[in-house]
């Protein structure tokens, strides 16, 4: 009688959440789905099978967008990886005696996105300061923002925005790790390497898995930036999937909108079972 | 019409009580027909033309002729074929757009090729050429000419924009459709219904949004001794003569399309190509507007 009070008290506390993500969640990814299988909405839907995902997938604007977006992740999640464990191992020493310089890393990732939009311009616009000096230097002219160089810039800017708070959760990581295991390791000669390699990297595994989770989602955030930069139809190295939903929600295309959403999670899905599975045999092993 | 978001009207259209359907233009109406359905209800309709006196460039109307024979012919041709800035000069491309697969109907190298051979003719065309208005076919396009060049003789020839293909088309600038999730149809092809009427068609109603952009689908208001159609203070007409060449031209349009934002991207091609100061390629700039205009049919 205990237990089940008990019980029905839990399913008490959390039913706010519970309807929130059925409500926000399930049932709209529910209705995805039928609008993938499906055409036209409402009472005039007809379920039509996989004809719209035939459609979509043959169409040469999703998978130029979707190759954009998967050639920006595979680009900028492991760079903003190595860059942030990088500055971590340095600041690790530091970390407990200069708080301030922990703050400042987060400044890009709190700048407001119009705030970094401005920035870019000024420096990669047709009269910005960087074709300014490579026309001082006498170089051929570069398109940086309206050609295949702005997805250059894009990485930039998204490596600029959000290294510093994968730093910060990397380094919450590192300062865990006990000092005298590196004192055992100095006493038995181990080297700098040697440290990173046996101690750090073991330890480190959870911390890097939700620092790429977080970066993965920043990366899908700049968006934002990118869509101010090049607009509804930018540069075709910069046109990425959120374009295309984004787009095709204006136009009212729910059947499209629904199967790139569907052929993204799959691929997100796939991505992060593969590394959480490796993750979870690192962390086994470890145990 | 493809992703099922209106309602067929065939069943309801021989109920119709205000509109005479047998005065609606036809080829018009048949873009917005879709697998044996009537969807969509084109209320108005235009093309690009240009205008000449009749007495200077007399001009027959075919569905045969080309946008080449255009470009090989006299110089009002080739300045009917070339003078055009407007948004529906893209109706040279015939079909513009592959609906079935979402894309365009032409390559990347055709669109340069066009725009090529356009800028080519216009910079070289001849002085001979007689005074011409280029204009979109709208109520009231006669209305503001240079009274130093055409008012003595009021006269035109209108000359279309010929396809690559042969013949040329017409632009539906204005529709009426129910949404396929209608809950009361009835009421909403009553509306219909009269919006396609010769009140409405001749009315405020329908010229307030559209006559400064397009022609009625219905046939026979916008000449003498009719009922004319609503414009500024009054209503406007053809002579008997400037409209027996509307009807030649009406009648020999093989074609309707919808117009889109496509057609701004081409006028933007064609802008941007002819700036002097534009730092881009004409391959780097017909690139990018063939891009975007992928972008925007794949999205659709």
């Amino acid at each position: 009688m205990k237990k089940s009070k008990s019980a029905l008290q839990g399913w008490l506390l959390v039913a706010p959440l519970l309807i929130g993500c059925l409500l926000f969640y399930a049932i709209p990814f529910v209705l995805v789905l039928q609008y993938s299988l499906s055409t036209g909405s409402g009472g005039a839907s007809d379920f039509i099978g996989f004809i719209n995902y035939q459609d979509v997938m043959n169409n040469g604007m999703f998978t130029m967008a979707f190759g954009n977006t998967m050639r920006f992740l595979a680009a900028g999640l492991p760079l903003i990886m190595v860059l942030a464990y990088v500055i971590a191992l340095l600041m690790q020493k530091q970390a407990g005696k200069h708080k301030l310089l922990k703050s400042v890393f987060l400044f890009p990732y709190i700048m407001p996105v119009v705030g970094a939009v401005i920035l870019v311009e000024l420096l990669f616009a047709d009269s910005g300061l960087v074709p300014g000096l490579v026309e001082v230097l006498g170089l051929p002219f570069v398109d940086w923002l309206g050609g295949p160089a702005a997805f250059g810039v894009v990485l930039l800017l998204y490596l600029w925005k959000n290294t510093g708070y994968s730093v910060i959760l990397l380094l919450a990581g590192l300062v865990t790790i006990p000092e005298e295991q590196y004192s055992a390791a100095d006493l038995d000669g181990a080297s700098g390497w040697q440290k990173f390699f046996y101690i750090t990297t073991p330890q480190m595994w959870y911390s890097v898995f939700f620092a790429i989770i977080f970066s993965l989602i920043n990366a899908f955030k700049c968006f934002r930036e990118i869509f101010l930069i090049g607009g509804t139809h930018p540069n075709e190295n910069i046109y990425m999937l959120q374009h295309f939903l984004n787009n095709s929600f204006e136009n009212l295309n729910y059947a499209k909108l629904s199967v790139a959403s569907v052929l993204l999670l799959i691929v997100v899905l796939i991505v992060f079972a593969v590394f959480y599975g490796f993750v979870r045999r690192k962390e086994a092993f470890r145990a | 019409m493809k992703r099922n978001m209106f309602l067929d009207l065939s069943e309801y259209i021989p109920e119709f009580q205000f509109t005479d359907w047998e005065k609606l233009t036809p080829v018009v109406m048949e873009a917005g027909r879709y697998q044996e359905g009537q969807y969509i209800l084109p209320m108005s309709y235009t093309t690009p033309i240009t205008l000449f006196r009749k007495s200077e460039a007399p001009h027959t109307h075919s569905e045969d002729m080309t946008w080449d024979d255009m470009l090989a012919g006299g110089p009002a041709l080739q300045a009917a074929a070339v003078m055009d800035s407007s948004i529906y000069q893209g109706c040279v491309f015939q079909p513009f757009t592959d609906l079935e697969r979402d894309e365009l109907a032409f390559s990347e190298e055709e669109l340069l090729n066009f725009v090529k051979r356009k800028l080519q003719v216009y910079h070289e065309l001849s002085e001979d050429v007689p005074d011409f208005f280029t204009r979109r076919l709208e109520v009231g396009f006669d209305v503001d000419l240079d009274p130093e060049k055409f008012d003595s003789d009021k006269s035109f020839s209108m000359i279309p924009i010929y396809s690559l293909q042969g013949g040329y088309g017409a632009m539906v600038v204005s529709f009426a459709a129910v949404n396929a999730n209608t809950t009361q149809p009835e009421a909403a092809v009553f509306l219909t219904d009269y919006l396609l009427s010769e009140a409405c068609q001749s009315s405020c109603l329908y010229a307030y949004a559209t006559s400064s952009l397009a022609v009625p689908t219905m046939e026979g208001l916008m000449q003498e001794g009719k009922s004319g159609v609503s414009f500024e203070e009054g209503s406007w007409r053809m002579s008997q003569e400037n409209y027996g060449t509307f009807a030649s031209l009406r009648e020999h349009i093989a074609w309707a399309e919808f117009c889109t934002p496509l057609g701004v991207e081409l006028q933007q091609l064609f802008g941007d190509a002819q700036d002097s100061s534009q730092a881009k390629t004409l391959e780097e700039l017909v690139h990018g507007a063939y891009m975007r205009m992928q972008m925007m049919v794949a999205e659709s």
